[in-house]
């Protein structure tokens, strides 16, 4: 039980502490104040507890699907909240509030709800709670030491020359996120995804550590179908092109005002 | 509204027309039972090339999440309660499956075969 919780615990936290990484380093010239940290916090704890609460429910919505519909609409609203978030990391903090909210509340609902269910299951076995605490503290462990090293490694590109180093890594973990709606909608037939494109699971498997700690980055999936691919390039692209016409129009703007 | 937002909503509009829909054909219908933790059958064979609908039956008194890294393939089935999840077209070969909170009992493998199961 300790080592399903430890993977558990870096299969469904790590993001999150990925996603603390890159908006630290977005905003780390900014002061956010300690009611909005509050804010946030409380926001994505009730976020978490209603989507947890609430899952049974959902799953019997729209003949079974309403979980999976659930989840791509959170997606859906973490992606575009991202975007816009990378957008405007030079204004102020207090105009990108709303966005910030969204993004991070609805990240962690999606993370959490699914952890939570699994503590609520081995809550219901005698003598296992202790071993699933133990593993959430060993997990605990990796994850931060991890988040150390990356935030470092991130706050170091963003302030050299290969800070569009640091622009595709943040539009990889976005779009690992926003290509994991084809996988949900194509398990509810929805959509069609077609057979998987090819198979890497040689080199890293998904059930692997690298394999997670791959996902939790840039959503890697061993055998990805030609939709999840689709997805995942028009995803990836559209942050960086936003950016690109961003700064061009920045610039402009700026050669005009002198 | 600014010109920013235009933007994002566009490049939503771009990412959602990606993923429209398309028209379901008729599929075949598996079925897994799961009970004391462990799925049966635990070897499911099903045709390769072709979408398959799998009926999963949580009989247990707790919840269990229906994970399979190889089929891409994750939900969590309540206590007492079906889930259903689509699967393939697939090549030939063997795919593992587990329930994520019981993965030592709850294990199997669907078999993607040419030959009809």
């Amino acid at each position: 039980m300790i080592i399903t919780s430890v993977i558990l615990f870096l299969k469904d936290l790590l993001p999150i502490f990925v996603l603390f990484c890159y908006l630290s380093v977005f905003f780390e010239k900014q002061k956010i104040t300690l009611a909005f940290m509050s804010l946030i916090a409380l926001g994505g704890i009730l976020s978490t507890f209603a989507l947890f609460t609430m899952a049974e429910v959902i799953s019997d919505l729209f003949e079974g699907v309403g979980l999976e519909l659930t989840f791509v609409i959170l997606l859906f609203l973490f992606y575009v909240s991202g975007v816009y978030i990378s957008l405007r990391e030079t204004s102020p903090i207090a105009r990108n509030k709303v966005m910030l909210f969204i993004c991070i509340t609805t990240f962690i609902a999606i993370e959490g709800a699914g952890f939570l269910v699994f503590f609520s299951v081995t809550e219901q076995h005698t003598g296992s709670l202790q071993n699933v605490l133990l593993g959430c503290i060993v997990g605990l462990g990796i994850c931060s030491s991890f988040s150390a090293l990356f935030r470092f490694l991130l706050s170091e590109l963003k302030q050299s020359r290969y800070e569009w180093v640091f622009t595709l890594l943040w539009s990889a973990f976005l779009a690992g996120q926003a290509s994991k709606i084809t996988s949900l909608l194509s398990q509810v037939d929805i959509i069609s995804t077609g057979a998987p494109l090819f198979d890497a699971s040689r080199w890293v498997e998904d059930s692997s550590e690298y394999g997670h700690i791959l996902n939790a980055l840039f959503g890697y999936e061993s055998s990805p179908t030609l939709a999840m691919s689709i997805t995942y390039v028009i995803a990836f692209v559209i942050p960086i092109t936003i950016r690109s016409i961003v700064k061009i129009k920045l610039s402009a703007r700026e050669v005009a005002h002198a | 509204m600014q010109w920013t937002t235009r933007i994002v909503i566009a490049a939503s509009i771009t990412l959602a027309s990606g993923l429209m829909p398309v028209i379901a054909e008729e599929t075949k219908v598996f079925a897994l039972v799961l009970k004391n933790h462990t799925f049966m059958p635990a070897t499911l064979t099903i045709p390769a090339n072709e979408k398959v609908k799998i009926i999963i039956e949580n009989k247990d008194d707790t919840a269990e999440e229906f994970d399979s890294f190889d089929l891409n393939r994750e939900r969590v089935i309540f206590a007492g309660k079906s889930a259903t999840i689509y699967v393939g077209p697939l090549p030939p070969g063997t795919y593992e499956y587990f329930g994520e909170y019981h993965p030592n009992s709850a294990r199997g493998q669907v078999i993607v075969s040419e030959e009809r199961p």
